[in-house]
């Protein structure tokens, strides 16, 4: 990495190392309500979310690529969720999955319920929905995977 | 709230006699809504009540919450137990002042009711005197306040108010 981000890549090496890194997502799966159990449907073989080089349940955060942060985040997990965010190498992504943790959804009017994960992390998509199908995931997997594809990482690198 | 007292013929009638021949003064009523008797003592003589209660067959604790009532500058205490063999449900209530709200535990009746203490404790700040060990169960630490009372502020509703508000507008 410490070349990464002082020197852009001569195109065809950024196309081919991006190309990789997309396909070959590690995914921290940050469960926490009903979004849960879609986010579990995914990656079933009917959904099957392995077909698009997504590797559920790695061993540890220290070998996540994505955290996908799926349900209701009250104050009390804030916490918890920071920590194992800060244990991911860069370059890391964050996808918000269902409305709770895009916003706090329908406890707004909740005392415990945090307004949406982005408060906290960085949230590279936004899957919407109460809780949003499983189709609606390999949809933002794929948009994640777009964004992965055009971005420069020394640019990526160098910010964070 | 206009709740009779248990008619003649209501299976729960001997139990309401029996309650009244045993605690005499303590009940200041004894209702009956949808088969639960409700009894209504002052605070100092729930653990009292539960005991006796409990000495009637009634072995499980099923609750207890508490109820917020601004108007009358008060707070209330049920405690919901249930007999296994007669399927009996009995409520007992008391109410607190608000500004003092002191209650005596029940643990030492029902162990269960040790959470269910701590639960009112956290939302309400029912104080439950002789409590072991009243600390927070399912708040955040940093958490201010008492969320389920009426005049609580929500500070999200603050910040922004409910869109629906536009929609009439």
């Amino acid at each position: 990495m410490a070349l990464l981000d002082q020197v852009e890549l001569p195109k065809p090496l950024k196309f081919t190392l991006n190309w990789g890194r997309k396909y070959s997502l590690w995914t921290l799966q940050f469960g926490l309500a009903c979004c849960a159990i879609e986010m579990a449907a995914s990656m079933m073989p009917r959904h099957d979310i392995m077909r698009f080089g997504v590797i559920p349940f790695p061993a540890s955060p220290r070998q996540a690529d994505v955290m996908i942060v799926a349900g209701t985040c009250v104050d009390k997990m804030i916490p918890s969720i920071i920590r194992v965010w800060e244990q991911m190498p860069e370059p890391k992504y964050a996808i918000s999955f269902g409305s709770c943790s895009n916003s706090g959804g329908p406890y707004w009017d909740s005392y415990s319920v945090a307004k949406g994960i982005d408060q906290y992390l960085p949230i590279d998509v936004y899957v919407p929905g109460c809780p949003p199908r499983p189709e609606a995931l390999l949809d933002g997997i794929m948009k994640l995977q777009d964004r992965i594809q055009h971005e420069s990482l020394k640019e990526r690198l160098s910010v964070s | 709230m206009s709740l009779e007292a248990p008619a003649e013929t209501s299976p729960l009638a001997p139990l309401a006699t029996e309650l009244r021949a045993t605690l005499g003064d303590a009940i200041l009523e004894i209702s009956e809504n949808w088969g639960h008797l409700i009894v209504r003592v002052p605070p100092d003589k729930r653990p009292e009540t539960l005991a006796v209660l409990k000495a009637l067959g009634f072995d499980f604790y099923n609750f207890a919450c508490g109820v917020d009532w601004p108007d009358e500058n008060e707070l209330e205490v049920f405690d919901n137990v249930y007999a296994t063999k007669t399927q009996a449900r009995v409520t007992v209530k008391c109410r607190v002042p608000r500004d003092d709200p002191k209650v005596p535990t029940a643990t030492g009746v029902y162990g269960g009711s040790d959470w269910h203490e701590r639960e009112a404790w956290e939302l309400f700040g029912i104080v439950f005197v002789g409590h072991p060990r009243l600390r927070r169960l399912l708040l955040a630490d940093w958490q201010e306040g008492f969320p389920m009372r009426k005049d609580e502020v929500l500070r999200a509703r603050v910040e922004k108010p409910w869109p629906g508000e536009f929609f009439e507008a």
